[in-house]
Formats: structure tokens, sequence, C-alpha cells
């Protein structure tokens, strides 16, 4: 016999982002030269997930003391000019493996280049709707939800298309909250291969989305009004959460 | 094991993100002209945040151009329209240095003659979520 006054089950309301995987790895690039003002390496490594997944991930090429987010690059304002490009890290996933590269620019503005080794950390995590079970990643860390810790609460979750030419400007569809404050996000660009890439670290190519929060919507925007081919088409994926 | 992620909430055997510290401030810069093929800048935003194994997360909004709260880390482009035609575009980009934020902007003109830009807050949100790493 069970007596239901004396069960005590907590049933989280909202849901939480469910990190599947940890990845790390060291990429060693060369000093580039002004022709063609780069190097840059791809460091692949397999999650075989079966299917593409969300990520977030920081990078350090000091030896870990100064961390970033991808998509963040630390400028050098010394005279005479600036110079804003410095050391890139993106990422993408497809349905099998984890895609970070690496870029080392040379500093125009200054006239040097420098040898780099980056070093990076990433979470991988399931997406809005993965397209079967998975096998999360093993890891030393520990991975275990926790009441004590106040986590980001999922409010809403989906997707949405987004389709501008180039040459043109467009947006999505509005999504609607109705949250009354401006709530955390995040978003992933998923394209028509289903591979998946941070939204903010497209800002400087071809694929340039931004996301126009208020008190009440969310909409993605593109400019492809400086660009020629391809414009911008696939899906965002995007997760408002509770928290502001 | 497999597990299908499409049907659990949450468990003990998934951890997500939560809220380690989060922080607001601002930059301004007051209404000035800008010369054809000039720009103003950096214009500077900072506050004191530690990361270590966090997730960051920037919200900037462009008090005096629009309301919108727009999203970093990485780079923020937007080219100021006036009647469809581009005037001036904002450029903001977010970094840590030395256990602190850094919300950069930069403003240029995308006309060929003197322009004039409005007074323009930049407010900063910015969030860090801590991380098993």
């Amino acid at each position: 016999m069970i007596d239901p006054t004396k069960l005590r089950i907590l049933l989280p309301t909202y849901e939480i982002d469910q990190i599947i995987g940890i990845k790390t790895g060291t990429v060693s690039l060369g000093a580039p030269s002004a022709s063609p003002g780069y190097t840059t390496a791809t460091d692949v490594q397999a999650h075989n997930f079966g299917d593409s997944c969300y990520f977030a991930g920081i990078f350090t090429y000091d030896g870990g003391t100064t961390w970033n987010d991808f998509g963040c690059q630390i400028p050098n304002y010394a005279a005479p000019n600036p110079q804003l490009q410095t050391v890139d890290v993106a990422a993408h996933t497809d349905n099998t493996n984890l895609n970070v590269t690496v870029t080392n620019w040379y500093d125009l503005s200054h006239g040097t280049g420098t040898a780099r080794t980056v070093t990076y950390k990433v979470y991988l995590l399931a997406k809005n709707k993965m397209a079967q079970p998975i096998t999360p990643l093993a890891s030393n860390q520990k991975l275990a939800y926790s009441s004590a810790f106040n986590f980001q609460k999922i409010f809403m979750k989906d997707t949405v298309s987004i389709n501008v030419a180039a040459g043109a400007t467009g947006s999505s569809a509005t999504i609607t909250h109705n949250l009354g404050y401006i709530p955390a996000i995040r978003a992933f660009f998923v394209d028509g291969s289903n591979n998946v890439y941070s939204l903010n670290q497209l800002q400087s190519g071809v694929n340039s989305i931004q996301a126009h929060l208020t008190t009440t919507t969310l909409v993605f925007t593109s400019d492809q009004s400086a660009f020629g081919a391809p414009g911008v088409s696939g899906n965002i994926d995007y997760r408002i959460y509770l928290d502001s | 094991m497999k597990v299908d992620t499409n049907i659990i909430l949450a468990s003990s055997k998934f951890n997500g993100f939560f809220n380690s510290s989060a922080v607001t401030f601002s930059a301004s810069v007051a209404s000035q002209n800008i010369a054809a093929g000039g720009y103003v800048g950096p214009i500077q935003a900072s506050a004191a945040m530690n990361n270590a194994n966090g997730i960051g997360q920037v919200q900037i909004q462009y008090s005096g151009v629009d309301s919108f709260w727009r999203l970093l880390p990485g780079i923020v482009v937007y080219d100021v329209p006036n009647a469809n035609v581009p005037t001036y575009q904002i450029e903001t980009y977010s970094y840590f240095s030395n256990g602190t934020l850094h919300v950069d902007s930069i403003i240029s003109n995308q006309t060929g003659g003197t322009i004039t830009i409005p007074a323009i807050i930049i407010n900063c949100r910015a969030f860090i979520f801590n991380a098993p790493f």
C-alpha cells in the first residue's frame, strides 16, 4: 500500500537546457602575413548523435587567463589605428561532428602577425526537438541537475523561418512572449542541411541575422542589402527564458 | 544508453545553465557631426565581471535610435536608415579582458556628406551562466 500523503515528488514546471556533451580542444596557428591576411584551421570532433545540436563555447589564447565567448574578438587599440579583427572562433554542428573554426587575423593597422595557440571548451545542448534518442557523451564533470541552483527556465521554444534575398532586408515572423520584461534568449540558425550555427557568429558573414527583443516580442531580422548571393534562408530555433 | 531528450523536462542526468551573475551599464555619445568617411569611437562601456568557466550573454540597446534590445556576444552591425537609405552605421562588439566585460561601439558615416547623429546611449545588460567545465 502507498500513502500518497507521504510522497514528496518535485516536478519542474519548466524545462531547462540539456547539456548532452562537453568537448575541449587546442588549435595552433602560424603567424599570418599581410596576404592573405589570416591563418585558419577547423578542428573537427565527432559527437555521433545522428543529429545536429546546439552549442555554447568559450576560448582562450593566453593560456587560460582570459576567456571569451565564441564570436568575441579582443581589439588592439594601440596607436595609430584600432584593429578590430584579431582572433575569431566560430563553430557549427552537423549530424556527426562539432566543427570549430579558428581564424588568426593579420593586424593590418600595426603591421604585425602573431602565432597563436587557441584552447576552446564547448557545451553541446539538445535541440528543441532531436530527431531521435541520443547517447549523451560521457564526462568527468558533474552533469547533474540540482534544485539548489537557479537554472535558466525555458518559457517558450520553437522554430521560425527566415528568408531574405540578396540585396534586400527582411525579418522572420514576430514572436509574442508578453513577459512584460526583456528576457534572456538563445537562438541558433539551422540551414537547409541541418547544420546549426550560433546566431551571433554570423554577424560578420553573409548570413547576418540579428535578434530584436522588446518586453513583449522577439523578431529576427537580416540586412542583406550590401551582400550578393545567396542571401539567407533557413530556420531559427529559439528559446525564450523566464529569467531576465 | 540512449535517452529521448524530447520527453525529459529535467533530470539528474542532464545539467543546464544556471545564473551566476548579472550587471547593467551604459555609455553615451553626444549628438555631433561626422564628416564623410569619418567615424566616432570606440565608444566604450565596461563593467567588472568574472567569466571564468562561464558562458556570457550581452544584450544592448541603442537608446536614441530605437527601443530594441539586440543580442551579443559577437558583433552587432546596424545601418541606421533614413527613408530606407543608410545614413550611419553602428557596430558594437563585446569581449572580456582582465576581469572586465567591454562593450565597444563605433559609429561611422555611410553617406558622401557630413551627417549629424543624435545623442545615443548604449545600454548594456550582461549575464554569466555557470557552466560545468
